[in-house]
């Protein structure tokens, strides 16, 4: 009885430490600065969907190019600048203009979770309109 | 000194300014040419202001305190927007920065140099620029050719039955007509694209230009109509800005009623759209490039006037007719018109720009207007995407076409006579990116015989009564070879949208380019002609060598059978799109675009609580509920297509 009562603690004591081990690791939050956000992502989540129309942006030296494939039948990209900019007491806010334009984009958004691999962009002005991004070696060129 | 020209070959030419103006510099920020309308001036804001203006502008004022003491001292009396709000298209013209261009109007007496300098003096102004006229200027001596009805003759083997098809050259040269030394070849080689493709109604072509002759007999089938307008009415019905424009606009005296005969009128624009768009095989008048077929309809002119008779025409109605044309669906732009070649002789010119920077910079809302055509016409869910301005290279035998049309952008068109050679008259070299039959007179004037003068080895085509009787008459120039290119790449739309296909305008410049024929190798020995020497009060037989035009000749000769057969592999399959919608908003799409199938429609989406859908035949219907992301499937004709519905804010239909 105790060799199997000890078993039963065995496999337990294993199977905890094993769940342990397979647990992704806690990766750190970053400030949101230019360097930090540089880069290529994806959209992997809007309004708590993940079934989403597929889009890459990519953040360079105050240059974004946004590819994407809502509201078109083949990949549309189109480019422009941004701005990082600190609200006191909000936080990180990123805004952005197109090119051959002067139109701002949608919306203004409130950069929150940022990490090495992901970031959660918020609507300023709609705080249900969350967009999930991650990073991503495969932006279409 | 600044002029602007439509290029009217030996007919007319029509000048921004004088010979004998001048251009005087104020500070750094603008320039004024006499040739401006006196006490209006075209202001540019900057974007932060606005929403003041929007906010606070008014009839007299711009509702900025800095601009309004300025406005105020002019004797300012009205205030506006350069561009009309069209509700339809109102976030693209913001996109554009279009919605930042005022045209303030003002006590005449003031100086425009000083009220412009000091309004762009202002941070809240990015820039001034005068309202340019547009002055007509012609030799009386030189008019179209009337065309004599009895000289048609029937024709065997034609690919249409229209009696003077065997007078085009232009578009099937077999080398014999007149017996005057023609190149059989020497065309457009049009007739076997005519076997594939003769046009297509929902293919329109924007003619900036005179009015057109919108019920001469051999055009009105393929006149464009505006159905939600009412022709010449003073209600704007539709609610796009402009009152009564149903077959376009006249941007001249600002009326939906296009004038194409007064005596003045030199029915410049009822003879281009003639070669794009004139009704093929109705055994009348001519054929056409893209001009469809018996039964079969053509591409669609839309008539956009900024030339009448002697009325003085200004950039301000060039700049509002070139956005209209992308605002009311026209992809081609067919602008036989622009400022004099850099490289034109001083003697006999005044050059103009020779860089983009020198166009750009004193021509900013031109370049504006024009930018945003070719950015803003067509669909990404289309036959095309962007659209494509097509100019005159110009008639000053210059080594460079003139701009607008050398802007690389832009499809600038040298002119050809019969035989492949350049004609005597055009512009071609840097700049210049194709060539098509536009004419030589001059070539062909030694032939002169049994009352033809003139006639040979130009072009024929449509025209005003007063101009000629039968409504048909001869002219040359670059001018007539542009509206080929024009045609032949509504054409090439017209094709694409039959078969499916999905190019940019890129592409399809690309493809005009690539399927030109070259032609360098007769680009050999001296070519002879004929020129009028007013001081000696005769003809004198002249030369030209051939070879300084080798390699100048842009991609060579317009080929639209070859166009055709590279949009067969250019470019991608068109499938039904991906759906953005606005929550509360409904968009549309016809499924036959994008399926090889006649007949109904069939969809449905996955979660009608976030957008719903109804079909009407092959139209499908996509209502906006709340922001989310849904699926739908769209079948037609066996063939389906699930695609994504996402309902989101946003005035574009881009995802941020």
């Amino acid at each position: 009885m105790k060799k199997i009562l000890f078993a039963i603690f065995g496999a337990a004591l294993l199977l905890c430490s094993c769940h342990k081990e397979v647990e992704p690791p806690v990766e750190p939050q970053l400030p949101v600065t230019f360097t930090n956000t540089a880069g290529e992502w994806r959209l992997v989540e809007w309004r708590g969907q993940t079934d989403v129309p597929t889009a890459y942006i990519r953040l360079k030296d105050k240059e974004f190019v946004l590819w994407q494939t809502a509201g078109s039948m083949y990949p549309t990209k189109v480019t422009g600048s941004y701005n990082l900019v600190e609200e006191e007491g909000v936080g990180m806010i990123i805004r952005g203009m197109y090119d051959f334009t002067y139109e701002y984009w949608e919306h203004m958004y409130l950069i929150t979770s940022l990490t090495a691999s992901k970031m959660e962009w918020t609507s300023m002005d709609d705080p249900t309109d969350i967009s999930v991004y991650e990073r991503t070696p495969d932006f279409p060129e | 000194m600044k002029r602007k020209i439509i290029y009217l070959g030996a007919l007319l030419m029509m000048v921004l300014a004088p010979s004998c103006s001048k251009q005087v510099e104020i500070e750094e920020e603008i320039s004024i040419k006499d040739a401006a309308v006196k006490g209006e001036l075209l202001v540019k804001f900057s974007p932060e202001v606005a929403q003041i203006l929007e906010a606070n502008a008014v009839l007299t004022k711009a509702g900025i305190p800095a601009v309004d003491e300025i406005l105020q001292i002019a004797g300012a009396y009205e205030f506006e927007r350069v561009f009309p709000v069209d509700t339809r298209h109102e976030a693209r013209t913001r996109e554009a920065g279009l919605h930042l261009w005022y045209i303030v109007r003002f006590d005449a007496d003031n100086d425009i140099e000083e009220v412009g300098r000091k309004l762009s003096a202002l941070g809240e102004v990015s820039g001034v620029e005068p309202n340019h006229t547009i002055k007509r200027a012609y030799n009386p001596e030189k008019r179209a050719i009337p065309f004599d009805v009895a000289a048609t003759r029937a024709s065997s083997g034609a690919a249409f039955n229209d009696p003077m098809l065997p007078f085009q050259w232009n578009m099937v040269n077999d080398g014999k007509l007149w017996n005057r030394g023609f190149l059989a070849g020497a065309d457009s080689n049009v007739e076997d694209a005519w076997k594939t493709c003769t046009g297509d109604p929902s293919v329109i072509v924007a003619v900036v230009d005179e009015g057109v002759f919108y019920d001469h007999p051999d055009l009105a089938a393929n006149m464009w109509h505006n159905e939600g307008e009412t022709f010449a009415s003073s209600e704007d019905n539709d609610g796009n800005g402009y009152a009564g424009d149903y077959y376009g606009y006249n941007f001249v005296k600002e009326t939906g009623q296009i004038s194409y005969s007064l005596a003045a009128d030199t029915g410049h624009g009822t003879h281009v759209s003639g070669v794009i768009a004139a009704h093929n095989n109705n055994g009348v008048g001519i054929s056409s490039i893209a001009g469809g077929n018996a039964s079969v309809p053509g591409v669609k002119i839309m008539s956009c006037q900024i030339f009448s008779g002697n009325y003085v025409a200004s950039i301000l109605a060039e700049v509002r007719a070139v956005k209209y044309a992308a605002d009311n669906g026209a992809v081609i732009l067919q602008c036989s018109w622009g400022y004099t070649s850099s490289a034109a002789n001083q003697y006999d010119w005044a050059p103009q720009y020779g860089t983009d920077d020198e166009w750009m910079t004193d021509c900013p809302i031109e370049k504006d207007a024009l930018l945003y055509f070719i950015h803003t016409a067509g669909s990404p869910n289309g036959p095309i995407e962007g659209g494509i301005g097509v100019f005159a290279a110009g008639n000053e035998s210059a080594a460079a076409a003139g701009y607008p049309g050398a802007y690389g952008d832009f499809v600038s068109v040298i002119g050809t006579a019969p035989d492949f050679t350049p004609a005597v008259y055009t512009n071609y070299g840097k700049g210049a990116d194709i060539c098509a039959p536009g004419g030589d007179q001059d070539y062909f004037y030694d032939h002169d015989k049994d009352g033809e003068l003139g006639t040979i080895g130009c072009i024929l085509s449509t025209v005003p009564y007063h101009i000629s009787e039968s409504g048909y008459a001869y002219m040359e120039g670059s001018s007539m070879a542009t509206p080929h290119v024009s045609a032949a790449l509504a054409l090439a739309v017209s094709y694409a949208a039959q078969h499916h296909r999905h190019l940019t305008a890129d592409e399809y410049k690309q493809a005009l380019r690539e399927s030109a024929t070259p032609i360098d190798d007769y680009m050999i020995g001296p070519k002879y002609y004929y020129k009028y020497v007013a001081d000696l009060g005769q003809n004198q037989r002249k030369k030209m060598e051939l070879d300084s035009f080798k390699g100048k000749m842009g991609a060579g000769q317009l080929n639209v059978s070859a166009l055709l057969r590279k949009i067969d592999s250019a470019g991608v399959p068109m499938q039904f799109p991906n759906v953005m919608v606005s929550p509360g908003k409904t968009i549309t799409y016809d499924a036959s675009r994008y399926f090889d199938a006649n007949g109904s429609a069939t969809a449905s989406v996955s979660d009608t609580s976030i957008a719903t859908v109804s079909v009407d035949g092959s139209k499908v219907t996509f209502s906006g509920v709340k922001e989310g992301v849904t699926d739908a499937t769209v079948s037609m004709g066996g063939a389906s297509r699930k695609v994504k519905v996402t309902v989101k804010k946003s005035n574009s239909q881009n995802w941020l």
